[in-house]
Order: structure tokens, then C-alpha cells, then sequence
């Protein structure tokens, strides 16, 4: 059952004047509406007669027999999107051959984790940063407390450690 | 805003959507039967070929690049199909053809052709004097609107210019004055 609403939208259509969200929500009730349908097949009737066009209109069985034969055909698909859907394949093979690698990664370095050898890593690491901090030129030092300071002020304060890291070891 | 459904549902059928295509034949089918009646003057075989000039169109859609409008290019198929019909059949074109350049503008006509029986012949002429009173009879802003675009082939734009009214008036009025004929038509056509 359609609305009045509905039937003003299948008029602007017969005059070209909707836009695609409309036309296409009202062509699928001529679809799938068979008093819609009827109507449709009524204004066009009147549209026929007021132009004095010549001719007889087809029946409101046309666009079934047409469906009918349309369905024995293929599904046909434009090299764009057979392309565009080849595409999609393989993007989508790529993404999950590379989880399937980080999975075999993440397993790999689960089963060879053992907490004491990571203790005795640790114990191993000289993170005495005063002792390396003490052994920079001054002007290096005086360099590195400048540059850490502006960058801390510019907001990139994440990145700190690592910069101090490199420069130090650079200075060594 | 037209082209802007009609390149919408071509983009859905060339993603492999048949639905689609059903909304391009439910659009097109009176304008492509109206045009194939010039040239074939059976009902019945003039159905037939409208009809396989859809299906030409769906075998071809795969290649349409919408470098035209797609129903100026619907147009030159329902056209050479109907040639070819003819000339299969040997028989000649009638005198009224029509540039296919005129795709977009043609809308004239000549007369209410008889159907192939004397009873769909009677029904034609009831329907057509049916719609002519009822025409007469609406209120006369009705009138006018529905005149100006059925008879001139004027926009929604130019009405509203013509009739010094806005755009949302005139597609009311349009509507007020096919509903108001409809109503007449109806129990005629059910």
C-alpha cells in the first residue's frame, strides 16, 4: 500500500525530477507494489494521450517478461568492476597473508620466551645514564639540554628517550 | 537529476545488480514503446522488439561508458533494432523518423493509434475521451500546470517562472491534476 507521498514521488519521476534516493526508493515500489504499479502504468496512459502520441503502451506484465529473459542471461559485469573486484582479491589475500606471517612471528617468540633468560638480559644492560651523561663534552651536553628542553615546549615529548639514547651513544 | 538515478542504477548493473536493470526497464519502457510503435506498427511485434532492445541493452552495458546520456544511447538501440526487424522483414520505415540527435527533445506525436481489435480499439477512445474531459474539468491552476508540461514540455523551472509560483507548487500541482484524472482513468484500466 503505497502513500500520497509516495505517489507525488512517482509523478516528479515521470518529469525527470527527483534526485537518485528518491528515484531509486520509487522504482523499487513500482517493483515490488503491484497498485504502484498500476498507477504508474495509469499516468503514463495520460501522459500518452494528452501528447497525442502514437501507439499502443505496453502492458503492466512488460518489465516481468523482460526480467524473465534477463534472468537466463549471465550476470554481466563492466571491465571496471571486474577489475575493481580483482583488486579486492588481492588486497584481500595480502592482508591475511600477513597476519598469517605475524602469527607464525608472534608464536615463534612465545615459545622461545623464558623469564630468566630475560632476567639475566636485563641484569646485563648498563642503564647507568649519569656515567654516560658524564662522560659528554659540555658543549654536547649543553646542546643536548637545549634541544631537549625546546622539544619538550614544541610537544614532542614521546620521542625524548630515544633522541637522549642516540645522542649519547653517538657521543661516546 | 535524471541522469544522476539513471548513472546510479548503470553503475549498479555493471557491478552485476539485475535488480537494477529492472528499474531502467520500468523507467524506460513506454518512452522506448512509444518510439518503436513509429516504426512497427503492430502492438505485438512492436512489444517484441522493445523488448529485445532491453536485453540488447543488458548484453551491452558492460561497455557503456556513459560518454552519452544513457537514454540517448538506449534510444539508438531501441532504433537500429527496430530497423533491423524491419529489414528482416523487408518492409520500409515509416515516413516519420526521427534524428537521432532528437533523442533527448523529441516528445511529439501524431494520433492515438487503434489497438489491433475493435474492443482494445473502443477502450482507446474511451480512455481518451475520459482523459480529455477530466482534463477540462480541473481547477484551472491544475490545468495550466499539467498543460504546460504534457502539451509544452516545459521544466518544473519554467512553469514555476511561467505560473510566477515556486518549484514545490508546481510539482504539487502536477501531481493534484494527474491524481484528479487518475481517479476518472481508473476504473477503466484496473
Amino acid at each position: 500500500m503505497h502513500t500520497e507521498q509516495t505517489s507525488e514521488k512517482l509523478s516528479a519521476l515521470m518529469d525527470d525530477a527527483l534526485d537518485a534516493k528518491d528515484g531509486l526508493s520509487v522504482l523499487e515500489g513500482i517493483r515490488s507494489d503491484r497498485e504502484l504499479r498500476a498507477k504508474f502504468h495509469r499516468y503514463q496512459a495520460v501522459r500518452s494521450v494528452l501528447r497525442s502520441e502514437a501507439g499502443a503502451l505496453p502492458d503492466a506484465d512488460f518489465s516481468a517478461r523482460v526480467r524473465a529473459a534477463i534472468d537466463q542471461e549471465p550476470v554481466v559485469l563492466s571491465p571496471r568492476a571486474v577489475q575493481h573486484q580483482f583488486r579486492e582479491r588481492v588486497a584481500t589475500f595480502a592482508l591475511a597473508a600477513s597476519m598469517a606471517a605475524l602469527a607464525v612471528m608472534v608464536v615463534r617468540s612465545v615459545n622461545h620466551y623464558s623469564p630468566d633468560k630475560a632476567s639475566e638480559l636485563l641484569a646485563s644492560v648498563n642503564l647507568s645514564t649519569p656515567a654516560v651523561h658524564a662522560s659528554m663534552e659540555p658543549d654536547l651536553r649543553e646542546y643536548l639540554n637545549m634541544h631537549n628542553e625546546s622539544a619538550y615546549l614544541s610537544g614532542s615529548q614521546g620521542l625524548m628517550p630515544s633522541v637522549r639514547l642516540v645522542s649519547g651513544n653517538q657521543g661516546r | 537529476m535524471g541522469e544522476e538515478l539513471d548513472e546510479e542504477l548503470v553503475r549498479r548493473v555493471q557491478r552485476g545488480d539485475k535488480k537494477a536493470f529492472d528499474a531502467l526497464v520500468i523507467k524506460y519502457q513506454h518512452k522506448i514503446a512509444q518510439l518503436i510503435n513509429r516504426y512497427v506498427k503492430d502492438h505485438h511485434e512492436a512489444m517484441d522488439v522493445a523488448q529485445e532492445t532491453f536485453i540488447k541493452a543488458y548484453r551491452a552495458l558492460p561497455g557503456f561508458r556513459g560518454e552519452s546520456a544513457f537514454y540517448t544511447w538506449l534510444y539508438r538501440i531501441a532504433i537500429n533494432t527496430a530497423k533491423n526487424h524491419l529489414s528482416m522483414r523487408s518492409r520500409r520505415p515509416s515516413d516519420d523518423e526521427i534524428d537521432i540527435e532528437d533523442a533527448e527533445q523529441f516528445e511529439g506525436g501524431t494520433r492515438l493509434r487503434s489497438y489491433e481489435t475493435p474492443e482494445s480499439h473502443l477502450l482507446t477512445d474511451e480512455i481518451a475521451a475520459v482523459i480529455q474531459d477530466a482534463l477540462q474539468n480541473l481547477p484551472e491552476e491544475l490545468r495550466s500546470a499539467i498543460t504546460l508540461r504534457e502539451f509544452d514540455g516545459l521544466s518544473y523551472d519554467e512553469i514555476a517562472q511561467v505560473m510566477g509560483c515556486p518549484v514545490g507548487t508546481v510539482r504539487s500541482r502536477i501531481f493534484r491534476a494527474r491524481e484528479a484524472i487518475d481517479k476518472r482513468l481508473e476504473p477503466l484500466l484496473r
